[in-house]
């Protein structure tokens, strides 16, 4: 494929963007004593309507994808509450906890969007700091689980009225039982509580704080610790995915490299640690990767289409889908509203009779489910197929019905690994770093320019390769997949991606984890401070540990991340309690410690 | 029934191949082969294609129609424990138990909402006939689990077989 002059430019242009972003990175500030926000109603309520906007069909598929990750999260909370500075930096350190994260097949674990925009507002309502904020938010995450819930089973009820909709041949109502009718109950399930919760939170937040302040102070350092910790938890749950084959070595080059360059104490620009990631990505799988017997593209030319359909429609089903794939998502049929509505101007130009256009919209009422973007290469080939059939070519129900049920699996197998597991947990880190000057969890004042970074990245994945590859379908049918599957293109993308995730995974053990001793004793008038020892031994020794611990227990143990997490916050607290020996800093003096910090 | 190596997972899965058997499970569960049993699926080399390239490389696709695949199945290999084996339907769960391939466990990930169908868990659907099916099985032994991905909710079946 020839790179067009468009392509070119887009990609200047992103590149453009890039640079200009690793150049404007800001400094962390000084640490500032942070006063909470009085947190007024209208804000309770802006934050509530932001958590419904994040699970929302209205923002091209960016609501999911971008809205609802903490980091975006944390800079929007952060502008509404007057201070966006420290919601960049609250929301980066609450997403480091989402880094692994994926929901696959409606599988929704954790909820990021409640911890983000909720975890936020609680903490700027309440004056909590950054590391505070992260082990607050981290139980919120968890209670996201229960509305999802309800969502899938009372959005089941719509496509019943679609049904009927689709019996009368009328394109426009169901296309409105998707994304209209769906859309006031989920505001109501999703904006009320939380806005509720936000504007009734904040006091209670701030009162038990001010308790834990005079009575137990070990407390915030406890929170401090385990904020550190919990970032491990987020990486770990990327290296099961990433930590195997034979890719698993650039997990240790990427600590290795990023530990030399003095990190965490020198704050590093992970954007230009990802640039050798991408580098020795791209070696490797030129180094490894065998050139496949290339098998010649089929079609590449293209069908020849009869011509009923102009690109513009083609075009105007994409947006469709690329707004509404998720706006009535339910148990019973998953995607399958958002199928039928995607296909609605299609099926108004090929079809003009009353049973014809009932017919099909009833055919695409069905269950449906896969990955958006990658998945839309099976609309492309839908669409040539209503076409051919409009034109009168012998094209049964089944054969169109076969296609999707028989793609919408493996192309969400591959969407996910490429979307989920690679494109947003990658760019995340970078758009986190960049937000946070290198510094995520310790950094108060955090950068704008790293949430919008990371919207860059996401937008021109989702929208360009869902575009491209529904395009393709429409015009290469079956050949589309095939030749996306066997060119080996793919392949190497996920292995160059395997090599790049492990090494920024590697990056993020150092600059991201938090874990140190502040444990030492004097024995015959000599100090033996417990971190230098094993500094000397190996720098970041003790993150680089508690992340191949977590790792260990998740992929070999198959111990949930829930317990983790909940274990991770009681040692970071517990390990808090004053009750080691150590040395205070100015005078020498021996006094008692907690066993991290 | 000859004492072999227990299969590592028995799914009912209408999509077959996808995000939660691939991005999930795969990496819970140190699976090396998949083995497909569905006779449509066996006759449609374009699909054969599909599913054998969608997977990540390290993992190895089979293909079989019901019948082959019990005799396949059937042969002691080394790879058992690490085999998948994925079905379209409780019919098809009925067929291969029927047909000497002897299952302990059953796994129902994901059946999609058709007409005649009904919801009864999460993204399961299931017929009248269907339940019919699962409860015979669940009789002779079978423990059911629904279960979409490891780490979720699970629904013993022996559980909600009483309510429908």
């Amino acid at each position: 494929m020839k790179a067009t002059k468009k392509q070119v430019s887009v990609a200047m242009v992103v590149s453009l963007v890039l640079m200009l972003a690793s150049f404007v990175v800001v400094r962390a500030a000084p640490v500032m004593e942070t006063k909470p926000v009085t947190m007024n109603l209208l804000m309770a309520a802006i934050v509530g309507i932001f958590y419904y906007l994040s699970m929302s069909p209205w923002f091209a598929n960016l609501g999911f994808t971008v809205l609802y990750r903490p980091l975006v999260a944390g800079t929007l909370v952060g502008l509404v509450m007057g201070r966006p500075a420290e919601g960049v930096a609250i929301g980066a350190n609450i997403n480091v906890l989402y880094l692994g994260w994926i929901s696959a097949g409606g599988s929704l674990p954790g909820d990021p969007g409640l911890a983000g925009y909720l975890g936020t507002a609680l903490a700027l309502g309440a004056g909590l700091n950054v590391q505070a904020a992260l082990a607050l938010a981290a139980p919120l995450g968890l209670l996201g689980g229960l509305t999802w819930s309800l969502r899938m089973s009372l959005c089941s009820i719509i496509p019943h009225r679609a049904d009927k909709f689709a019996e009368e041949g009328n394109i426009k109502a169901v296309a409105r039982s998707n994304y209209i009718y769906s859309q006031p109950f989920l505001f109501v399930l999703y904006a009320v509580p939380v806005a509720l919760a936000a504007y009734l939170g904040s006091a209670a937040v701030a009162e038990g704080l001010n308790w834990i302040g005079k009575n137990a102070i070990w407390v915030m350092n406890g929170l401090y610790v385990a904020s550190g910790m919990l970032a491990a938890l987020g990486i770990a749950l990327n290296l099961k995915f990433l930590f195997r084959g034979n890719v698993w070595p650039y997990f240790f080059i990427g600590f290795v490299v990023t530990s030399l360059m003095g990190a965490p104490a020198a704050k590093v620009n992970l954007l230009m640690l990802a640039i050798i990631g991408a580098a020795v990505a791209f070696m490797h799988v030129l180094f490894t990767t065998k050139e496949t017997a290339a098998q010649p593209a089929v079609a590449a030319a293209g069908r020849q289409g009869p011509g009923l359909l102009t690109r513009r429609d083609v075009f105007q089903s994409w947006l469709r889908w690329l707004f509404f794939s998720h706006a009535c998502y339910n148990w019973e049929r998953m995607q399958g509203l958002g199928f039928a509505q995607s296909m609605t101007p299609i099926i108004a130009k090929l079809y003009k009779t009353k049973e014809d256009i009932s017919a099909a919209l009833q055919r695409h009422l069905v269950f449906f489910n896969t990955q958006p973007d990658v998945g839309g290469v099976i609309h492309g080939m839908v669409i040539a197929m209503e076409e051919e059939r409009a034109t009168g070519a012998d094209i049964s129900d089944e054969a169109i019905n076969g296609v999707k049920t028989g793609l919408m699996g493996p192309m969400a197998g591959i969407g996910d690994t490429v979307q989920q597991g690679i494109v947003i947990p990658i760019a995340l880190a970078i758009g986190m770093s960049v937000a946070t000057g290198g510094a995520v969890g310790t950094a108060t004042q955090g950068n704008i320019l790293g949430p919008l970074l990371y919207l860059v990245l996401v937008a021109a994945f989702v929208w360009g390769v869902g575009w491209f590859l529904w395009w393709q379908g429409y015009r290469q049918g079956r050949a589309a997949v095939t030749n996306i599957l066997q060119s080996g293109t793919l392949n190497r993308v996920i292995v160059g991606a395997g090599v790049l995730g492990n090494f920024i995974m590697g990056a993020l053990a150092v600059s991201f984890v938090k874990l140190s001793t502040p444990v030492a004793f004097m024995i015959g008038g000599s100090k033996f401070q417990i971190q230098q020892m094993l500094n000397s031994f190996m720098p970041n020794l003790l993150p680089l540990l508690l992340v191949l611990l977590i790792w260990w227990l998740l992929a070999k143990k198959n111990v949930s991340p829930t317990w983790i997490m909940v274990a991770v916050i009681l040692v970071g607290v517990l390990s808090a309690i004053p009750i080691w020996p150590g040395l205070d800093a100015k005078t020498g003096a021996a006094i008692l410690v907690g066993l991290f910090n | 029934m000859s004492v072999i190596e227990e299969l590592g997972l028995v799914r009912i899965d209408d999509r077959l191949i996808h995000g939660q058997v691939i991005a999930v499970w795969c990496k819970h569960q140190p699976f090396t082969r998949i083995v497909i049993l569905d006779d449509g699926v066996a006759a449609d080399q374009f699909m054969q294609d599909v599913l054998r390239l969608s997977a990540p490389p390290g993992l190895q696709v089979e293909v079989f129609s019901i019948a082959e695949g019990i005799k396949v199945l059937s042969q002691d290999t080394p790879a058992r424990r690490t085999t998948m084996v994925l079905l379209k339907s409780p019919l098809a769960a009925k067929r291969l138990y029927e047909g000497g391939l002897k299952y302990n466990a059953l796994n129902i990930g994901g059946i999609g909402h058709a007409p005649g169908r009904k919801n009864i868990f999460k993204n399961i659907s299931a017929s009248a006939e269907e339940i019919v099916i699962l409860k015979e099985l669940l009789k002779q032994g079978v423990k059911i689990t629904l279960l979409t991905v490891p780490g979720e909710k699970s629904q013993a079946f022996s559980d909600l077989a009483g309510r429908l």
